[in-house]
C-alpha cells in the first residue's frame, strides 16, 4: 500500500509544480494547494503507516498500545493543515482584488500596478 | 589629551547643528574655538619635541586579539599637517559663518566640516597603517557631504559620486598596497615600519609602491586621477578652500611623505613619483591657463601644486625635502586665501569670470589688500613666503643629478602659470578699473576677511623672517620625512643665481600670457579636443558601461517571472539531486504489504483528480476536483488511524470550497494563455520534479525508521499531561508554543483578508 501511496505524493507535486508554472493567477493558487496537500502527505507517509491504530490511550492503560500510529507527523501535519488553509484563504482574497483591479487573471498583467 | 584632538572635533559635529538653531550669529564663532584650541596644544607639543624624543605616542588597545591599536604619533611631519587642518580650520569656521550668513542650512555645513576635520586628524595622527585607512576613507565619506551638499543640483550630485568614485577606487588598491607593507615589514605601525631596513629589497617592494601610489594619486588628484577636483568645486566655497585646497588633497602628499624613509631612495620610487609629478604639474599648469572662471581656475593651479609636492618627495634630495615642506606651507596659506577671496568675490557680485569683474579695491579695500599679498606670494614675489618656497623649487630641481633641464622646464611652466593664476584672481578683480558685474555697495563681513587677511599677513611675516619658520616648524617635520638630521636655513634673499634669473623669466612669461589671453586661448583653441579622449572621459564611459551591464544582468536574471524562477530552481533541483541519488541508491527494498481495493480506489481517484485540475477549464470544474483532492485526503488520515487530521481536514477543506465558490468560482472559464509547446516543456519539468520527489519518499521510507522521539510522547502523555489523545496533547502542551504561532499565522492572514476586503467594498460603493 505505501508505494502507492509513494506514487500519490510525485502525482500531487507534479500537478502541484505544474500550475505553480501558469500564467493564470488563480491556477497558481490551486498549484499552491496541492503543494501543500503533497507536502503533508510526504510527512505522514514518511514516518511509516499504521492501518486503523490511533494514538489514544485507551482506559486502564497508561500508553497507547504498542503498534500504534506515530504522533508526531501527526500533530506535524495538523498544524501544517491550519497554516495552509490560512495562506490560500489569503492568496484567494488576493486574488480576488488583484481581479477585481486588473480585471485579468493573467501575471504578467500585474505589472500594471498604478490604478 | 592627545585623543582628544579627534574627539573634540566629533563632538563639534554633534553639536554643530543644534548650536546654529540656538544661538544664530556666534554659531561659527563658538565653533571655531575647538580647531583653535587644537591648534594652541599642537603647538605645544611641537616645543616639547626635541632630538631625543623625536615623535610623542600614545597607544589605546582596539582588538588586541589581532594586533589592532588605536596609536597616535605626533612627530614633527604630522604635527605640520596638524596645524595647518587645525589653523585653517579655524580661519574656514569663521568664513563659513559669514558665508552662511542667513542660510538655515549653516549648522549642517559646519557638522560636515567637523566630521572632516576629525576624520584628517585621525588620518595624519594615526600610527596603524590600518586605522589611518579607516580615516582615509572617512575623508572622502565628508568630502562627498560637502561636494554634494547643494544636493538638489544634479551638477552637484554627480561630482560628489565622482569624487567618491574615483578616491574610492584609489582608496581600494591603498588598502592592498597597505596589507602588503604590514606583511613585508612585519607590523602596521608606522613607528616599526619606518624602522624597517631593506624594505626596498622585498619582493613586494614594486607591488606595494605601485598600490600605494596609485591611493594617494587618486586622493590627491594627480594625472590622469586629476578630473574629480576641478569638479569637486560645486562644493560651497568655504569647503573647497578647506578640503580642496590645503587639507584632504594633501592627505595622499602626507602619506608619500610619511612612507618615504621606508620606501624611498629607489629608483622606481624617483620616476614613478616624478614622472607623475611632473605630469600633474603640466596637465595643472596648462588647463589653468585655459580657465576664466575663478574656482576651477585655482583647482587647477591646486592640481599643479600638488603635481610640485609629490616631484619633491620623488626627488627625494635634502634640498628637495626642505622645497617640499616650505611649499607644503606656502600652498596651504596662499590657496586657502585665494579660494576665501574667490568665494567673497562670487558671494558679492554673483559673477564667476575673472575677466567680467574690476574695479572692486576701492570698495572692498580690505579685501584687495589680502588678494595682494595672497597673489603677490602664489606669484613667488619677494618678500613674500611664496618667493622662498618658489626659489627653493627651483634650486632643488637646478641641483638634480638627471633629467635637469627637463625639470627645470617643467618647474617653470608650472609657475608661469601661477603667476597667471595669481594674476587673474588676486589682483584684477580689485585694481582694474571696471567690471561688468552688478555693484558691490560695502567690504566683505569680518568673518570672511579674517582667514584670507591673516593668512596673507602670515605669507609676509613668514617671508621677512623664514629663519624662524624653518627653525621651529619645518626642520622637525624634514627630519620625519628625510629619516636624518638636517637643518633647514631659510633665507630670503640669496643674491642674483640662477634661480633668481628663473624666477624673472617665470614673472615675464606669466604677465605676458594674460596680457595677450584673447590671442592665447585662439592659438589653443584646436586642443580642446583632448578633452573628449581624456581620462574623465574614460571615466564616465567606465561609469556608463557599469551601469549598462547592471541592467542587462538584473534584465537577465531578476526578471520577475514567477515561472521562470520556479523552471530554472527545479531544473536545478533535478539535475543536482538526481545526480547525488544516482551515486547512492539505497539497497534495501520496501516490504510488501497487503492491498485494500477501497484504499486503492481512494489513491487513484485523488491522483486523477489532481491531474485533471491541471487541465480543467471552467471554475466549477476546479472547484469539485479541488473537492475530491481534500476529502481524498481526509479519508486516507481515517485510514491510517489519523482521526484528528482527518477532522481537520475536512472543516479546512469544507471552508476553502466556500471561499474559492464565493472569490473565484462565479468568474469565467480559464483563458489559454500559454502555447502547447509551453505547456509540453512545463509539464515534463513538472513531471520530473513530481518524480524525484517520490523517488526521495521511497529512499526514506526504504531506509531507517526508529521513532525516537515518538516514545516520549507516548509514555508521558498521560501521566505528565492527562490527555489520551497523544496527538492533541502534543499540539496544546508539549508543543504549545507552536500552536501559538499557527494561531498568529492565522490571525494575521485573517486581517489581511479583511483589509484587502473591506478595500475592495469600498471602491465598489465609492463608484
Amino acid at each position: 500500500m505505501q508505494i502507492s501511496l509513494v506514487l500519490l505524493i510525485a502525482v500531487l507535486f507534479g500537478c502541484g509544480f505544474y500550475l505553480l508554472m501558469r500564467r493564470s493567477f488563480l491556477k497558481v493558487i490551486l498549484g499552491l494547494m496541492l503543494l501543500s496537500h503533497a507536502a503533508n502527505l510526504l510527512v505522514f507517509t514518511a514516518a511509516g503507516i499504521v492501518r486503523d491504530a490511533p494514538p489514544l490511550v485507551h482506559d486502564s492503560m497508561s500508553a497507547p498500545p504498542a503498534g500504534s500510529a506515530d504522533p508526531v507527523p501527526q500533530a506535524l501535519v495538523l498544524t501544517a493543515i491550519v497554516i495552509s488553509f490560512g495562506i490560500t484563504a489569503f492568496a484567494l482574497v488576493l486574488f480576488r482584488r488583484a481581479y477585481d483591479v486588473l480585471g485579468s487573471d493573467d501575471i504578467d498583467e500585474l505589472r500594471r500596478t498604478e490604478t | 589629551m592627545t585623543p582628544l584632538l579627534i574627539i573634540a572635533p566629533l563632538i563639534g559635529a554633534a553639536i554643530a547643528f543644534p548650536l546654529a538653531r540656538l544661538t544664530g550669529r556666534a554659531c561659527g564663532w563658538l565653533c571655531a574655538a575647538i580647531p583653535m584650541a587644537a591648534f594652541v596644544y599642537l603647538l605645544r607639543v611641537l616645543d616639547q619635541l626635541d632630538s631625543s624624543t623625536a615623535a610623542h605616542l600614545v597607544s589605546f588597545p582596539w582588538a588586541s586579539a589581532v594586533g589592532l591599536e588605536l596609536s597616535m604619533r605626533l612627530d614633527g611631519l604630522s604635527i605640520a599637517f596638524g596645524l595647518l587642518i587645525t589653523g585653517i580650520g579655524t580661519l574656514v569656521c569663521l568664513y563659513a559663518d559669514a558665508y552662511f550668513q542667513h542660510d538655515p542650512r549653516r549648522g549642517r555645513f559646519l557638522s560636515y566640516l567637523f566630521l572632516f576635520m576629525a576624520a584628517m586628524l585621525g588620518l595624519i595622527f594615526s600610527d596603524n597603517i590600518l586605522v589611518l585607512f579607516v580615516f582615509w576613507e572617512l575623508t572622502s565619506v565628508a568630502s562627498y557631504l560637502l561636494i554634494g551638499f547643494e544636493h538638489e543640483k544634479n551638477a552637484s550630485r554627480q561630482a560628489a559620486l565622482q569624487a567618491l568614485l574615483t578616491t574610492g577606487a584609489g582608496g581600494l588598491a591603498l588598502l592592498v598596497g597597505l596589507i602588503l607593507l604590514g606583511n613585508a615589514a612585519g607590523s602596521y605601525n608606522f613607528t616599526d615600519i619606518i624602522g624597517t631596513h631593506g624594505l626596498q629589497e622585498h619582493p613586494h617592494y614594486l607591488a606595494i609602491v605601485l598600490l600605494v601610489v596609485a591611493g594617494a594619486a587618486t586622493k590627491s588628484a594627480q594625472f590622469p586621477f586629476h578630473f574629480w577636483l576641478p569638479n569637486a568645486m560645486a562644493a560651497p566655497t568655504p569647503a573647497s578652500a578647506y578640503l580642496h585646497s590645503s587639507t584632504m588633497v594633501k592627505a595622499g602628499i602626507y602619506l608619500l611623505a610619511r612612507l618615504s624613509p621606508a620606501l624611498g631612495d629607489t629608483d622606481v620610487w624617483f620616476w614613478l613619483l616624478v614622472g607623475l609629478g611632473g605630469a600633474t604639474m603640466l596637465v595643472g599648469a596648462w588647463l589653468s591657463v585655459q580657465q576664466s572662471e575663478l574656482k576651477p581656475m585655482l583647482a587647477y593651479s591646486t592640481i599643479t601644486a600638488l603635481g610640485t609636492l609629490v616631484l619633491c618627495l620623488g626627488l627625494g634630495t635634502p634640498l628637495a625635502i626642505k622645497a617640499f615642506k616650505v611649499f607644503l606651507f606656502v600652498h596651504a596659506f596662499y590657496k586657502a586665501a585665494l579660494f576665501m577671496i574667490a568665494g567673497t568675490l562670487i558671494h558679492e557680485t554673483h559673477e564667476t569670470r575673472f575677466e567680467r569683474l574690476g574695479g572692486l579695491g576701492r570698495i572692498m579695500p580690505l579685501t584687495a589688500l589680502s588678494g595682494l599679498l595672497a597673489a603677490l606670494s602664489m606669484a613667488g614675489l619677494p618678500p613674500l613666503l611664496g618667493f622662498v618656497g618658489k626659489e627653493s623649487i627651483y634650486e632643488a630641481v637646478l641641483y638634480t643629478p638627471v633629467a635637469m633641464q627637463i625639470l627645470i622646464a617643467v618647474a617653470v611652466l608650472a609657475n608661469v602659470a601661477n603667476v597667471y593664476v595669481a594674476v587673474a584672481v588676486g589682483l584684477f578683480p580689485f585694481w582694474r578699473s571696471r567690471g561688468t558685474h552688478a555693484p558691490v555697495k560695502h567690504e566683505a563681513p569680518l568673518g570672511m576677511l579674517a582667514g584670507p587677511l591673516l593668512l596673507g599677513l602670515l605669507g609676509l611675516s613668514a617671508g621677512l623672517f623664514p629663519t624662524a619658520l624653518g627653525k621651529y616648524l619645518l626642520t622637525p617635520a624634514g627630519v620625519t620625512v628625510l629619516g636624518k638630521e638636517m637643518v633647514f636655513d631659510l633665507k630670503l634673499w640669496h643674491g642674483i643665481n640662477t634661480a633668481f634669473l628663473l624666477s624673472t623669466i617665470t614673472l615675464a612669461l606669466g604677465v605676458t600670457i594674460l596680457c595677450f589671453r584673447k590671442p592665447w586661448l585662439r592659438i589653443t583653441a584646436p586642443l580642446q579636443f583632448l578633452h573628449r579622449i581624456g581620462p574623465e572621459a574614460i571615466y564616465h564611459g567606465a561609469v556608463n558601461s557599469m551601469l549598462g551591464l547592471s541592467r542587462l544582468q538584473t534584465r537577465f536574471l531578476q526578471h520577475g517571472y514567477l515561472r521562470y524562477y520556479l523552471l530554472v530552481i527545479l531544473a536545478c533541483t533535478i539535475g543536482s539531486v538526481s545526480g547525488a541519488l544516482h551515486l547512492k541508491v539505497p539497497e534495501s527494498t520496501l516490504p510488501m504489504d497487503t492491498l485494500r481495493l477501497h484504499e486503492l480506489l481512494t489513491v487513484a481517484l485523488i491522483a486523477l483528480a489532481a491531474l485533471a485540475l491541471t487541465r480543467v477549464r471552467s471554475r466549477f470544474g476546479a472547484l469539485a476536483c479541488l473537492g475530491v483532492v481534500g476529502y481524498g485526503m481526509a479519508l486516507l488520515y481515517v485510514y491510517y488511524g489519523a482521526p484528528d487530521l482527518a477532522k481537520t481536514q475536512i472543516v479546512v477543506e469544507s471552508l476553502s470550497v466556500v471561499f474559492f465558490a464565493l472569490l473565484a468560482a462565479a468568474m469565467p472559464g480559464f483563458k489559454e494563455l500559454t502555447s502547447a509547446s509551453v505547456r509540453r516543456r512545463d509539464g515534463v519539468i513538472a513531471a520530473l520534479a513530481g518524480g524525484l520527489m517520490g523517488v526521495l519518499v521511497y529512499s526514506t521510507l526504504a531506509s531507517d525508521q526508529t521513532r525516537p522521539i515518538a516514545e516520549y510522547f507516548r509514555e508521558n502523555s498521560l501521566p505528565l499531561a492527562h490527555g489520551r489523545n497523544v496527538v492533541n496533547v502534543i499540539l496544546v502542551d508539549f508543543r504549545a508554543l507552536d500552536t501559538l504561532g499557527e494561531i498568529t499565522v492565522l490571525a494575521v492572514a485573517a486581517f489581511g483578508a479583511r483589509t484587502l476586503l473591506r478595500l475592495r467594498s469600498k471602491k465598489r460603493s465609492a463608484s
